[in-house]
């Protein structure tokens, strides 16, 4: 198979780089970092977070909304005050911030799970019938997408959250509205390369049907870029969630939820601000590696895609 | 095989090209689209292809031949003019009779790399035509899968590889594998061997010849390279911007070239004999535009026999000697150009 040389510009510090001896380092670091091998730390980190997603019943020292007042606000062990019997604290009603924070990884995988199911799917189709057929068709596709741009995403959920009701579905809605034309607009590209290459010409002189090229001939070739865009999209679409549940526009309580804790711990931040961080650092740690790890599959699966 | 079907169409040649063009529109603007011109990639060509026969098909790039074996494969809608299997118009069809087409005529084209999908296993893709057609049962297909692969000259056990694990060489004959799967009666070859090492061309062309030899299929030989025609093809035909100049037996032709273009062409080959002087014809400048083509004959730009005329009166194509038809000038009738200039000395008064 034959992939062409990546075709994004020449950054300015290419250029620059053998002029100034401080790029020296640097162009090391780049080599190094270009090549790096297998990123264990957020492939650990993910798979920590996926089985506390899997098993939050079996992990969680308490139940996560069970309220217990008199324990309220204790903060974590290793601050003074804290105690072993909640090791991250707990929170205003006096639940395990830990418990809280097991299952919410439920919400966030399972939502950032449907959303991009529901979204990509969407996109996936919507790029590889535009960009096969092409016409009128594509015209009518493409500027539905380019309409889906210029929704003001959070606007666009808590409309759709007051209209619809909270919930799971809203939520999950509401991202893939947002995910779909991004989806639909790198992978029509890839299909438009694709149409080029002789063998769907060939598919079409040994007589396959149109539905028949799209599904056989360039489904499987789109399907490493459509990867490589989900595991991307991951870090956005957590974040998305949290956005939301952070105002009030995602899940409603008391299901934990790493936003809606976040928003919980809000008001008592100066005093307690174990509420709020701790499920901070895990959207970070979590959103981090989805990151990098999704860089490093690129790198290995597409490296044409790395201007995205 | 495919000669049992040949007596009830006695006298029909398998294919004929009738008067065919095809124009391109320039446009400008998407929604309400302004025509600027045409590009005439295919401009009134016609020639047949008799069973079993290979026709070579010679020019620079962007004189049509492309556009014509597209036209061919019924890839492309012609602007005017008919293809006619059998004496059945091709385009137009739909359904059942389409897929008949699409198995009856059958493609290899000139990049391997580029034909096989990568995510296909060869076999797979050797069988396509097969499955789109319901030709058989699995273990048919397979059985079929096989034979071909051992008729291109490859391994049975191949057939669950993908096409990175084979070369450019190899990669061609499961290209023409796929094609012989549907037991085609012509094949449109684009250029099958202009990509490859020098070193298995031959392998290749032999190969070709020994199926057509074994199956009576005919060839549509697309081609820039002179040795591949001359090897290969029977009828020889030579385009420049989207017409035909010059059409005869291959070995007619080879032997006494006629047309200006066509000795050029002739010219640029890298002869065996180098040391020996022949005559040689350097062509100045590019093609010309197809969007605008020259006026009267399209070589005289660049003829060096051009004459007065040329520029003005379009050279039909005419028997010339038998058997070599010709677009030229050059060969009016001795008294043609003094007819044609009393003619036009005459029109105005």
């Amino acid at each position: 198979m034959s992939i062409p040389a990546s075709v994004s510009p020449k950054p300015v510090s290419e250029t620059l780089r053998p002029l100034i001896p401080a790029f020296a380092g640097l162009s090391r670091f780049r080599r190094a970092s270009r090549r790096r091998g297998v990123p264990w730390i957020p492939i650990f980190i993910i798979t920590v977070m996926v089985s506390m997603a899997l098993f939050a019943p079996l992990l969680a020292p308490y139940s996560p909304i069970d309220q217990t007042l008199r324990d309220k606000l204790i903060p974590p062990f290793w601050v003074e005050g804290g105690s072993m019997q909640y090791l991250l604290g707990t929170d205003a009603f006096g639940r395990d911030i830990l418990s809280r924070l097991i299952y919410g990884a439920r919400v966030s995988l399972l939502v950032a799970l449907l959303a991009l199911i529901a979204g990509g799917g969407v996109g996936l189709l919507v790029g590889i019938v535009a960009g096969y057929v092409g016409g009128a068709v594509d015209h009518v596709l493409m500027r539905l997408v380019d309409a889906a741009f210029t929704f003001p995403a959070i606007l666009f959920a808590l409309l759709l959250s007051v209209t619809m009701g909270q919930g799971l579905g809203t939520l999950v809605l509401a991202i893939s509205l947002l995910l779909w034309a991004s989806f639909a607009r790198v992978l029509r590209g890839e299909v438009l390369a694709l149409k080029q290459r002789d063998f769907v010409a060939l598919a079409k002189v040994r007589g396959c049907s149109s539905a028949r090229i799209m599904l056989t001939h360039i489904l499987p070739n789109v399907l490493n870029t459509f990867m490589v865009l989900v595991t991307l999209n991951i870090g956005a679409v957590i974040i998305a969630e949290a956005s939301l549940s952070f105002l009030g526009a995602g899940i409603p309580p008391p299901t934990p939820t790493w936003g809606g804790m976040i928003s919980d711990g809000r008001g008592r931040i100066a005093e307690a601000w174990w509420v709020a961080l701790i499920p901070g650092i895990a959207i970070t740690l979590l959103v981090l590696s989805v990151n990098v790890f999704g860089d490093w599959l690129r790198d290995r699966l597409d490296p044409r895609l790395r201007q995205l | 095989m495919t000669a049992g079907s040949l007596g009830e169409f006695e006298g029909q040649p398998l294919l004929r090209v009738e008067r065919l063009r095809k124009y391109y529109p320039f446009t400008k603007g998407i929604l309400f689209a302004k025509t600027l011109g045409q590009v005439k990639a295919v401009d009134d060509i016609s020639f047949t292809i008799a069973a079993g026969e290979t026709l070579g098909l010679v020019g620079e790039s962007g004189c049509g031949k492309t556009t014509t074996s597209k036209l061919i494969l019924n890839l492309e809608e012609p602007s005017e003019g008919r293809i006619l299997l059998r004496g059945k118009p091709i385009h137009g069809l739909a359904g059942d009779a389409l897929r008949e087409y699409r198995a009856r005529v059958q493609a290899v084209f000139q990049d391997p790399w580029s034909s096989l999908n990568p995510r296909m296993m060869v076999g797979r893709t050797i069988a396509e035509s097969l499955i789109v057609t319901g030709w058989g049962n699995r273990t048919d297909i397979a059985e079929r899968v096989r034979e071909l692969l051992e008729q291109v000259g490859l391994r049975q056990d191949q057939a669950t590889q993908y096409p990175h694990e084979f070369s450019g060489g190899q990669r061609q004959r499961i290209a023409l594998a796929s094609a012989l799967a549907s037991e085609p009666q012509l094949i449109v070859l684009d250029e099958p061997v202009s990509a490859l090492d020098v070193s298995i061309r031959a392998q290749m062309m032999n190969l070709l010849k020994d199926i057509q030899a074994r199956s009576n299929v005919a060839y549509l030989l697309v081609a820039h390279d002179l040795a591949t025609v001359r090897h290969m093809a029977d009828q020889t035909v030579v385009m420049y911007l989207g017409k035909i100049v010059e059409y005869a037996a291959t070995q007619t032709l080879f032997d006494n070239v006629l047309h200006p273009y066509t000795k050029a062409l002739f010219s640029a080959v890298l002869r065996p004999r180098p040391d020996r002087r022949e005559e040689e014809i350097v062509l100045a400048g590019e093609v010309p535009s197809p969007l605008n083509p020259p006026s009267g004959c399209r070589f005289h730009t660049r003829c060096p026999f051009a004459m007065a005329h040329c520029s003005r009166e379009e050279p039909p194509l005419r028997e010339v000697e038998p058997g070599h038809l010709v677009a030229c000038h050059l060969y009016d009738a001795a008294a043609a150009p003094a007819f044609a200039r009393m003619k036009e000395e005459i029109v105005p008064t």
